[in-house]
């Protein structure tokens, strides 16, 4: 797999500080989870906040803390060897990439699809309060989603099949990280189903009104 | 640092780890203090992270990885999950999983440390506005939204410097890859 299309560094960046809203971290996860490049570059930001972290002044506490501190850990990790370790999931199929296929416990083969529209199909992800949208698009070939522009933060990452919009050609494991001011409508390219996995910050903004009045309904 | 580790790791050294505890753990609780944690939690998530580091140290020697950055990784997953109540993608190993390849070459050590002093190097030589938000972000914690806020800048100035100070990092490293 050739990956061409990566999340920006500044996306990157705060995914690396933890500060991306949840969905969004999702699917960085997902796709670092396949991608050495940004998986490398994850690596240097990781060496960056520990060099920063080995200058920050100190809160200290007494040595005396750090003795029974050193207590607990022994307590703990014997606790903890004893305990009976959950096995990972793991997935009967390689469509959803780990860290989504782990949380959602599912293969791609399980995904509940929902019919949005004739050749579009949906399922939205569960996120905690406050962690923006993540929903899986499975699209036919040759269809043309709607005109949109999002507000805040939007990635897409091909799972299967590929699309094109204005930007360019996706295909499995680029990620399109489009800032808020771009409008695009994205056209399944491939012979077969494109799915992928959409996070953003909030929901989308479509251009057409009539879309603007059934999007409630629709929930596309 | 790394032969620490190894103590801590062949010999179960309770000596190594308390003085690893001594460094980092009060490091680990102020940034977590700065980062808006109580005082209460920002004990209990430092001592888990160091916790961590105890249970994991066989897994962190084998992989001749940077121990300050784990310990900043494994800070920020707990806080993600105790303090913004958010989704731990990957867990500290499964992270550590994808960025460790098994078939790491030997000399792979040599250039861990040398990729850690050039990143060091290019850190230092950052200008002050970019070093600035480098620093909101990965020690404060704040978003790009909130740093532009807290610097009255428009968030496109703030993912750019974030773009410019990457690119530096990057080509610092680039020729030790």
């Amino acid at each position: 797999m050739t990956i061409r299309h990566h999340p920006q560094p500044d996306t990157l960046m705060s995914y690396a500080s933890g500060a991306l809203p949840g969905a969004i971290a999702g699917l960085v996860a997902c796709h670092v989870s396949i991608c050495p490049q940004c998986a490398g570059s994850l690596r240097r930001l990781g060496l960056v906040a520990g060099l920063l972290l080995e200058r920050v002044a100190p809160e200290a506490y007494g040595d005396d803390y750090a003795r029974r501190a050193v207590h607990r850990m022994h307590v703990a990790a014997a606790a903890a060897a004893m305990a009976q370790k959950k096995p990972k999931y793991q997935p009967s199929d390689r469509v959803l990439p780990i860290p989504l296929a782990r949380y959602l416990g599912m293969s791609g083969s399980d995904i509940p699809w929902q019919s949005v529209v004739k050749g579009v199909q949906q399922y939205w992800v569960t996120l905690p309060k406050g962690a923006g949208e993540i929903r899986l698009v499975r699209a036919a070939p040759r269809i043309r989603l709607l005109a949109h522009s999002h507000r805040g933060m939007e990635l897409t990452m091909v799972l299967r099949g590929s699309y094109r919009d204005k930007t360019g050609e996706y295909h499995p494991g680029d990620v399109s990280d489009l800032g808020e001011d771009i409008e695009h409508q994205p056209k399944v390219t491939s012979p077969e189903d494109c799915i992928c996995i959409i996070a953003s910050e909030k929901p989308p903004r479509y251009s057409h009104f009539l879309a603007r009045l059934v999007q409630p309904f629709m929930g596309f | 640092m790394s032969d620490q580790l190894k103590k801590i790791a062949q010999e179960q050294d309770a000596g190594a780890f308390r003085q690893l505890f001594l460094t980092f753990g009060p490091k680990v609780r102020a940034m977590l203090m700065r980062q808006g944690a109580d005082s209460e939690t920002a004990e209990e998530i430092a001592q888990e992270t160091m916790l961590a580091i105890w249970r994991k140290s066989h897994l962190f020697a084998e992989s001749r990885g940077n121990m300050a950055s784990w310990i900043y990784t494994i800070a920020r997953n707990l806080r993600t999950d105790r303090v913004r109540r958010q989704v731990v993608w990957q867990n500290f190993c499964e992270e550590f999983e994808v960025l460790q390849p098994p078939e790491a070459p030997p000399d792979e050590w040599l250039a861990r440390e040398q990729e850690r002093a050039r990143v060091g190097q290019a850190l230092a030589g950052l200008p002050a506005e970019q070093l600035q938000i480098i620093q909101l972000s990965f020690m404060d914690g704040l978003t790009q939204a909130q740093i532009a806020g807290k610097l009255n800048l428009p968030l496109g100035t703030v993912k750019s410097r974030m773009r410019l100070a990457y690119s530096k990092l990057r080509g610092s490293v680039e020729g030790s890859l």
